[in-house]
């Protein structure tokens, strides 16, 4: 009993470093039908800024989140203007170009920093236990920092004039620029708060795993994955298909191994897909 | 005669040229470029089948290397139990590994597992009309889920080493029976000669028109009462059963096999072959793989006494080269080649046109 119990927190801090990791990913896809296979990458970015920024340089955990976010939102600005912009609508072209660039971050980081892992301290080393069951303190500050960014995302988008523009245009492109809106932007601003997002939760995972290049590869399945099952454009089906996906890989962990859950898992999104098309908890909004 | 040797599309051309180069290559090359280009035209295969699924129906699968990877390890764990490799720990093979256990029942489970993952995958997607983006992003998940599962399963897989075997024969797995670099060529010469005329054949029937209807408007073709699903379904199986052969092919002649040809990573760069080479014609998906095929092996030869870190900078130029495709020649290369001479031919006919009417003005 108190074994499930354990599994069960376990799975629930995991879920909500999936939450965080796959949100940027939610946002630009939802609100811009762009995938952006770069996004895992931007993680692998992100986890090197806090390196370099917090083991490095010494500074405070938030500062190396805060620059990891603004270094990310800047690159994501970068990309956008020069690579992304060119080929909305296009599926196949989109995918390739965010593959293109998510190798080129991959193989740089590889050039740069060399194969090494590096390891990122955990800013607050206490475990807390309650009864039996045992939490990492920063296990608690990361769930924290993923519902945070959560709530702040869901005022971002729905109630910021920002957030009103950003809808309007994925609604009605014409019509919003008749309303003289500058479309263009809200897909900068779109695409690089995304990125941003990722390079934030980047660096908020580096304490939990191995900074090295191929950081992006291991979390690539998971979030796409995720992001499949949550359905696109609701912030909400996100956070409850990152509590099913990673309640049930540590649920069935715990009973076997953990590639045994994540095929499970696996098979389960493929046929909850199949009966639900359009994701676990699409808005019923008109288009 | 001459009209119809004019009215030969340009790729057709090509393909012949292609099919000259290769018929002719092994005979004045050495044995290690025999060795390179067999591997090769096992990779032209699985950029073919890739090709009838994206270039034609246009199904981007992120994962084809899960088929490609099934295959070839059928053939591989095949090898391994009936050799008795060292890691071996097993006695007998469990009950869906038992066809393993005889030489054609090895071959015949290399195309049919690639075609049954297909076939769950396929009738889960396409009857539930997950369309576009969805159906890659599923598939890259199976791609990623199939790597971790194949270093998982160490008891039949070998686990990172992957399986070494010795035997580069069609069917046959004992190591005594061993054709050489210069038969063997031949004999995957033969198959990409008779895969390649097959997808002509199945592009030129009726089901292939189906199939590039689906990819130019699937909504309107339901209204002729097609069913896109089962036609999807069917390409997806077809093209399955082919990665299986390429995967086959591939353990042969590499002699070896592990988790990286069934990830993610080999599942890209097929797509990035078929892009970079024009998707949407067998010429393409089969020029691509060779330019790149081609250039990382002479590259990395040349590049063997500069630096260690080849691959890695191979990586980073293709990259590069992906996004210089996207912008420049969004169609790939023969894709262009295709596009220009259609518009040439256009212009004359339009120019043609022009000259008869002039003449009847002045008459």
């Amino acid at each position: 009993m108190s074994m499930l119990a354990q599994l069960l927190v376990s799975g629930l801090c995991s879920s909500s470093v999936l939450l965080l990791t796959s949100l940027g990913l939610v946002i630009i896809l939802g609100y811009m039908k762009v995938v952006n296979l770069a996004h895992t990458e931007m993680l692998m970015v992100g986890a090197y800024i806090c390196y370099y920024v917090y083991q490095g340089a010494k500074l405070p955990f938030a500062a190396a989140l805060a620059i990891a976010f603004a270094a990310s939102f800047l690159f994501g600005i970068l990309i956008e203007r020069l690579i992304i912009c060119h080929f909305y609508g296009k599926m196949s072209e989109t995918l390739l170009a965010t593959y293109a660039i998510s190798m080129l971050l991959k193989q740089l980081a590889l050039l740069l920093f060399g194969k090494n892992y590096k390891k990122v301290d955990y800013p607050t080393t206490e475990v807390f236990t309650f009864g039996s069951v045992y939490i990492e303190s920063y296990k608690l500050i990361l769930a924290g920092i993923s519902l945070l960014v959560l709530v702040l995302t869901y005022i971002f988008i729905n109630k910021t004039q920002m957030g009103r523009k950003i809808r309007s245009t994925t609604q009605n492109r014409t019509m919003t620029e008749c309303l003289g809106i500058d479309t263009r932007m809200v897909d900068t601003i779109t695409f690089s708060y995304g990125m941003g997002l990722a390079g934030l939760a980047g660096a908020a995972i580096a304490p939990i795993s191995t900074v090295t290049y191929s950081l992006g590869e291991s979390w690539l399945t998971n979030t796409f994955m995720n992001v499949v099952m949550g359905g696109v454009s609701s912030l909400f089906g996100t956070l409850a298909s990152s509590i099913i996906i990673q309640e049930s890989v540590s649920v069935i962990s715990g009973l076997s191994n953990s590639v045994t859950a994540q095929i499970i898992v696996l098979l389960v999104v493929i046929v909850i897909v199949r009966l639900k098309p359009e994701g676990l908890f699409t808005s019923k909004e008109k288009r | 005669m001459m009209d119809m040797i004019k009215k030969i599309p340009i790729n057709k051309y090509i393909d012949f040229a292609l099919f000259l180069f290769l018929a002719t290559f092994p005979f004045y090359q050495k044995t290690y470029w025999i060795y390179v280009m067999s591997g090769i035209m096992a990779y032209i295969i699985f950029a073919l089948s890739l090709d009838l699924l994206w270039g034609y129906t246009g199904l981007m699968s992120m994962g084809h290397s899960v088929l490609f990877g099934a295959g070839g390890y059928m053939i591989g764990i095949s090898c391994a139990y009936i050799n008795h490799a060292g890691w071996v720990r097993f006695d007998r093979l469990p009950w869906f590994l038992a066809l393993l256990s005889s030489e054609t029942g090895a071959f015949f489970m290399a195309l049919l597992l690639p075609a049954v993952i297909a076939l769950f995958i396929g009738i889960f997607m396409f009857s539930g009309k997950i369309q576009g983006v969805f159906f890659s992003l599923i598939t890259l998940a199976v791609a990623g889920i199939a790597e971790l599962f194949v270093v998982n399963q160490s008891t039949y897989t070998h686990g990172d080493s992957g399986i070494t075997i010795t035997s580069r024969t069609i069917l046959s797995n004992s190591e005594t029976s061993r054709l050489t670099d210069f038969q063997f060529y031949f004999v995957i010469l033969a198959i990409l000669l008779a895969v390649y005329l097959f997808c002509v054949l199945l592009m030129h029937s009726r089901t292939g028109k189906v199939l590039k209807a689906i990819r130019e408007n699937e909504g309107r073709l339901t209204f002729f009462g097609y069913k896109p699903a089962a036609f999807k379904l069917f390409i997806f199986v077809i093209s399955g059963m082919m990665a299986g052969l390429s995967g086959v092919l591939f353990v042969r002649v590499q002699g070896s096999i592990n988790y990286t040809a069934i990830g993610i990573n080999l599942a890209t760069l097929v797509l990035v072959w078929v892009a970079v080479g024009g998707r949407g014609s067998l010429t393409g998906a089969m020029v691509g793989t060779i330019i790149l095929q081609v250039a990382e092996t002479v590259l990395s030869s040349a590049f063997s006494g500069v630096s260690a870190d080849f691959a890695q900078y191979w990586k980073l130029a293709l990259g590069a080269v992906i996004l210089v495709i996207v912008f420049v020649i969004p169609k790939g290369i023969i894709g262009t080649i295709i596009e220009a001479r259609q518009k040439h031919r256009d212009r004359m006919r339009k120019e043609r046109i022009r000259q008869k009417e002039e003449v009847r003005y002045h008459v």
